[in-house]
């Protein structure tokens, strides 16, 4: 370490006797800035390394069952392939048949119904519930009930989105406590088939924050009610 | 998802994986867990938040001044890392690309802050992100690097820089604050700027290497 050395960091340290290096302190005055500055030490909350190794989990998790949605489509396509003559046989039995029903009075108009159980991501790992969207003449009517998620409030809240196996999404409203609470959507599920419901912050970005609470994959239970 | 085989705990002691001990800031992960990352891996995203989140938060906050804004953008840049991943040549360095994104992230964030509160230009401070964008390069990445340096200090030295240049203490009040007589302050401080000068490549004698990932760090940024 040279003399010159020492002075430089005398100089840094703000020691008593650490005068400025002549001619060539501009760089240490620039790094003294720097150390002043709170965007060195401040430090993030606990909390974010949670919310972002569940955020990465979760996308990592959609992106697989996206591939493997994508595979099976592949597999089904073969198959419809080989039994494509016969499906095409019973669909158009399928339809006569609901000609001849509809014909002989069965006018009522048909409630598609569908469900769905959600459960917590980890962040919220004890959230539970189930969603039960039903068709109407408005769009899709969501009934979603989850018991073990915090009410959020105080600028904080819930948004429920749609959605598809590429990751497109549609919102579908937002609500503070999700023990019983009805959506909207004007998307069909059977293309936006994932639920995901995540926490949002009024005045931040109103897309999809990626914080995700809840996460459920139509096709848990599926009935069709006359 | 694939299997973890190694949990965080063992990533953070065996040597190689994030160097020894401790997951210090900045400090290189290995290239499994950076493969690891890529495949979305919870233990190896956990290790690379733990060597860079506190990085990509303090650029985030030069920008952003916000701590809720600073949180997203945090976020957002692992996300985007992750998502990007796969196009990441694992053999590189993460810190310089993660630096990078930081940076965009946050920017993108301040952008759109800025339009939303309908801010007159007139009133914009200098350095603000949206109208100088090269200064602010420089900025960001000197806090990347001054507190990557830092984070190679031991705690009680760490401090002394912290309350010295952050709260403006003389080294008399520093002692009173910590307890410990003047002499030692005086010790910790010369030891500690020490070190920084070293790691920052502010000294002027012998061999003074940058730091590592600087020339990197710059070459992203452009």
């Amino acid at each position: 370490m040279s003399e010159d050395d020492d002075i430089r960091i005398g100089y840094l340290a703000g020691e008593a006797n650490g005068s400025r290096p002549a001619g060539d302190g501009a760089d240490l005055d620039e790094l003294r800035a720097v150390l002043a500055s709170p965007a060195v030490w401040v430090q993030p909350p606990a909390s974010l390394e949670g919310e972002t190794v569940a955020a990465i989990v979760e996308a990592a998790r959609l992106r697989h069952a996206a591939r493997n949605a994508h595979g099976r489509q592949s597999r089904r396509r073969h198959g419809w392939r080989v039994a494509g003559i016969a499906l095409a046989g019973t669909l158009a039995a399928g339809l006569i048949a609901s000609v001849i029903g509809l014909g002989a009075g069965g006018k009522r108009p048909r409630t598609e119904q569908l469900a769905m159980v959600v459960s917590g991501t980890a962040l919220a790992p004890s959230a539970r519930g189930t969603a039960n969207l039903t068709r109407t003449a408005s769009g899709w009517e969501i009934q979603l009930s989850v018991a073990g998620l915090p009410r959020l409030a105080g600028g904080r809240y819930y948004e429920g989105w749609l959605q598809d196996a590429t990751g497109e999404r549609v919102a579908v409203g937002t609500f503070n406590d999700a023990r019983n609470v009805t959506l909207w959507a004007g998307v069909s599920p059977a293309r936006f088939a994932t639920l995901v419901v995540t926490v949002q912050r009024v005045g931040a970005d109103p897309g999809d924050s990626r914080v995700r609470m809840l996460v459920g994959l139509l096709g848990t239970r599926r009935h069709r009610r006359p | 998802m694939p299997g973890s085989h190694w949990s965080v705990r063992e990533a953070v002691t065996r040597p190689g994986l994030v160097g020894g001990r401790s997951a210090r800031a900045g400090r290189e992960v290995d290239v499994r867990v950076r493969k690891r990352f890529r495949d979305g891996d919870p233990d190896a995203v956990r290790v690379v938040y733990r060597a860079y989140g506190a990085l990509v938060y303090g650029v985030a906050f030069r920008v952003l001044r916000d701590r809720p804004l600073c949180e997203e953008a945090t976020q957002q840049t692992f996300l985007r890392a992750w998502q990007a991943a796969a196009a990441f040549d694992a053999s590189r360095e993460l810190g310089p690309w993660l630096a990078t994104i930081a940076r965009r992230v946050a920017i993108d964030l301040h952008r759109r802050e800025a339009i939303r509160a309908a801010e007159p230009l007139d009133t914009a401070p200098a350095d603000d992100p949206g109208l100088v964008t090269r200064p602010l390069t420089d900025a960001v990445l000197e806090v990347w690097e001054v507190r990557r340096a830092i984070s190679t200090l031991p705690n009680e030295q760490r401090e002394v820089v912290r309350l010295q240049h952050f709260e403006g203490l003389a080294h008399e009040q520093i002692a009173a604050r910590l307890g410990v007589p003047v002499g030692t302050v005086k010790s910790r401080s010369h030891r500690a700027h020490r070190r920084l000068a070293l790691e920052l490549g502010h000294l002027r004698e012998g061999n003074h290497s940058p730091p590592t990932g600087r020339s990197e760090l710059q070459e992203a940024a452009r």
